[in-house]
């Protein structure tokens, strides 16, 4: 590992953590791709900051974008709010228009400014994670440290700005300096991000870890330190494994090792995860067959046949499959005798404490009138059930009317 | 004027800027009606690793497999956006975020892993070709055309016949995809065909005109339709004609004016041009609509002091002159100038209009204290806000309401 490898690791850490943190943000507020935009914004500032100063010093090209960005993300949240215009509309207008602007201002500088302007398009859109300077390395990391310091002294307005920020001005906040703050933290952490990995990498490392950490957790404090934490791991492991090639780009395998991250927590995440939500449906399902089973051993057991062939089981209109049953017999509610299938003791409590429930709702269901109907989970059983008693009631006024 | 029409070249531009222009500000309407105008700039990055895999897989800088490449890596991009969206319950701008950005990155790594030799530079992908157009050419029933000319020509057809074809059907999808359902409409199917639409249209002009232009006519013409139209119709001809606009401008001042690149100069022009319609659109323009609201406070103002007068009148007393540097005190000027008002009391017709204004008052104040059951004590403040908005016909409903209802009260409608 060479030296320099270091710093730039150091560099892409906490660049990652940065973003991870100040991403979050944005996801809560719905507004992730306003990350894109702003990146693409900085370009005007740039190439102004160095017409202005007539050299490519990091202050000059820095406040330049720091100013158009911070203009973009003014419009942007304004927009929508002084016409009909969308919030989406918005965004992609504004991205647009600033870029077209820092094109079409670049080929002006390429030609007549102070000196030739070197900085290609290229370093600017991807980024030269590995020619990360020292004082680079260090911004990043102060940058980072006052980020998290302010996140985490400023936490409790942060979540009221993200999900409520009518209850926050109710109780006192500032709400319209809460989401400047919010402005200037994401400006900056675009502006220092650049260098590194340019600008749709910036957006990447904005939007993808906070995107993944989702998955994993409901609440503000582990959302921020997941995606911080995603982030520097994004950032950590893409600088090591683009130093061991050469021609391996630093940025765009931070942001592969980003992607990776997403796609294993879409699937693996126990909360959110497809296959947590699978496995929890497969069980849901499961159960209610296992309890149709035993519901209809039990009404058997009433008109007095104890034993039950296992084909009726399955081949009836239960619905159940023969892992369900085997399940039965598992839990001990049920046992076989030969082929044919009898209610266990503790099979007819249980059976019992089903019917009772079952029973219980379908006269809540019966007795109340004014139900959200999107509120219920109902069994296909327990509709029929439901609608069966209702028809049976009413026939007999319908039938005295058409007679 | 004259010197572009007789030089071919710059011709050549002008209509290949306009072309794409209008061809992505009529596709743009239909993103922007469906809030996803941020669509044009995730294809844009997107479709960087087809470009790069149909190089790679045919070896030839030919355009076909590339531009095939590109319209599968693009319609990909939008598939697993809304699939993470649907399925994933994520916010639809973190899912198209988070699949662009992936494409791109990999789309660069392919880049720098095999095409190194060949200059494929991200900032040709940007900027486009477009000051080349006149000497790629290609011949087409024996005339020698622009190649960039003929492809757009045929996307910008390809949009008009789907437009046309299936205009209702796509406005329905559009304002109200639950009526769409359950008319029968096959929604899903006429969505994916517009999103095959988006990516054909992008990808043919990406070549010839570059990304930026793709992304802000796709953005930023329909934008400024939308604050200026109201129909799915007239919003599909004013976003063309703005396209066509910042096309001619742009292009004119990105040649002549200030020597620069010409999408770069169609992106600005097309601001501009929405600066100007978030100004002053006559509808919903913030200076119209400023000057509405200041038009209707001096007319409340005016009521008022009519109305005060002809109180203070009743009792034999004068109105005295408000202060001049007001909302009040230019709505009192205006009244002593016209008449209405002399020596602090209500004239001719200024004693008309603040005599229906206190009728007005005392009609609404007992409908709302006899009808609606409110608080009579609290009806004052309420009223008096409200008298200045019940026109006649409003007026003679209420006379009729309290006619009706005195004969038979406590019917409450």
């Amino acid at each position: 590992m060479q030296p320099n490898t270091l710093v730039v690791l150091l560099g892409t850490t906490t660049l990652g953590l940065c973003c991870g943190l100040v991403g979050s943000l944005l996801l809560l507020r719905k507004r992730a791709l306003l990350a894109d935009a702003l990146a693409h914004s900085t370009l005007p500032g740039i190439v102004l900051g160095f017409l202005i100063a007539g050299s490519q010093s990091y202050w000059a090209l820095g406040l330049g974008a720091l100013l158009t960005t911070l203009m973009a993300a003014l419009l942007v949240s304004r927009l929508p709010i002084l016409t009909r215009i969308r919030q989406d509309s918005a965004t992609a207008s504004i991205l647009g228009i600033f870029f077209g602007a820092g094109i079409a201002l670049l080929s002006i500088a390429q030609r007549s400014g102070p000196g030739a302007f070197s900085a290609g398009l290229d370093h600017f859109l991807l980024g030269q994670a590995a020619g990360m300077l020292q004082s680079e390395a260090i911004t990043l990391t102060l940058s980072a440290a006052v980020v998290s310091f302010i996140m985490i002294l400023l936490h409790k307005e942060l979540l009221v700005s993200c999900f409520d920020s009518s209850f926050g001005k109710g109780i006192g906040m500032s709400m319209g300096r809460i989401d400047l703050l919010v402005m200037l933290i994401l400006a900056v952490t675009i502006v220092i991000s650049l260098p590194a990995v340019g600008v749709v990498l910036t957006a990447a490392l904005i939007v993808i870890p906070p995107a993944t950490a989702r998955f994993w957790t409901d609440r503000f404090n582990r959302l921020l330190t997941i995606s911080g934490m995603l982030g520097a791991i994004a950032g950590a492991a893409g600088t090591l494994l683009s130093s061991f090639r050469v021609d391996l780009p630093t940025g765009p395998v931070i942001v592969i090792c980003a992607a990776t991250l997403f796609s294993i927590s879409l699937v693996v995440a126990p909360h959110k995860g497809l296959l947590g939500k699978r496995l929890r449906w497969i069980q849901r399902k499961q159960r209610r067959e296992m309890q149709r089973i035993l519901i209809f051993l039990h009404e058997n057991l009433q008109s007095g046949n104890d034993f039950v062939a296992r084909e009726r089981i399955l081949a009836g209109s239960l619905n159940a499959s023969s892992s369900a049953l085997r399940l039965c017999i598992l839990y001990g509610y049920t046992e076989m005798a030969g082929t044919h299938i009898r209610l266990t003791t503790e099979g007819i409590r249980r059976a019992e404490r089903s019917i009772s429930a079952r029973d219980r709702w379908i006269q809540w269901l019966d007795s109340e009138a004014e139900i959200d109907r999107n509120l219920i989970d109902l069994d296909e059983e327990d509709i029929e059930k439901l609608l069966d008693r209702k028809s049976m009631e009413i026939p007999p006024v319908d039938k005295g009317a058409a007679l | 004027m004259i010197d572009i029409l007789m030089n071919p070249a710059m011709l050549d531009i002008l209509i290949v800027a306009i072309l794409a222009a209008v061809t992505c500000s009529i596709v743009g309407v239909h993103l922007t009606l469906r809030n996803r105008a941020m669509l044009g700039d995730a294809i844009a990055h997107g479709v960087v690793p087809g470009l790069i895999l149909g190089f790679i897989f045919t070896g030839s800088r030919e355009v076909a497999p590339m531009f095939i490449g590109a319209v599968i890596a693009a319609l990909i991009l939008s598939l697993i956006a809304d699939w993470l969206k649907e399925r994933a319950e994520m916010d639809g701008g973190a899912a198209l975020g988070v699949v662009f950005t992936t494409l791109f990155s990999g789309g660069i790594i392919l880049i720098e892993l095999y095409t190194r030799e060949i200059d494929l530079d991200a900032s040709c992908v940007l900027h486009g070709l477009i000051e080349f157009t006149h000497f790629q050419r290609m011949e087409l029933f024996g005339w020698s055309l622009p190649r960039s000319i003929v492809t757009i020509s045929i996307a910008l057809a390809l949009n008009l016949g789907a437009l046309l074809l299936f205009w209702k059907e796509w406005k329905v999808c559009a304002f109200d995809p639950s009526l769409a359902r359950s008319t029968g409409l096959p929604v899903r199917l006429l969505e994916r065909g517009l999103l095959v639409l988006v990516a054909i249209t992008a990808v043919s002009c990406f070549e010839a005109v570059g990304s930026i232009l793709v992304v802000a006519m796709i953005a930023v013409p329909p934008t400024i339709a939308g604050i200026l139209c109201d129909r799915f119709g007239s919003m599909i001809v004013v976003s063309a004609l703005t396209g066509l606009i910042s096309a001619v401008a742009g292009t004119l001042s990105a040649v002549y004016v200030v020597d620069s690149n010409v999408p770069g100069m169609i992106a600005l022009t097309s601001g501009l041009l929405l600066g100007i319609a978030v100004l002053l659109a006559p509808q919903r323009g913030i200076l119209p609509v400023a000057f509405r609201l200041s038009m209707w406070r001096v007319r409340v103002a005016r009521e008022d002091l009519l109305a005060d007068s002809l109180q203070l009148s009743e009792s034999d007393e004068k109105l005295t002159t408000p202060n001049l540097i007001s909302t009040t005190g230019f709505a009192w000027i205006q009244l002593v100038l016209v008449g209405f008002i002399r020596d602090g009391k209500p004239r001719g017709k200024g004693k008309r209009i603040a005599k229906t204004l206190l009728r007005k008052r005392s009609l609404w104040q007992r409908f709302a204290s006899e009808r609606l059951g409110l608080p009579p004590d609290h009806l004052e403040g309420p009223a008096h806000r409200i008298e200045h908005h019940l026109d006649e016909s409003l007026m003679v409903m209420l006379e009729e309401e309290e006619q009706t209802g005195k004969s038979n009260p406590k019917t409450g409608s």
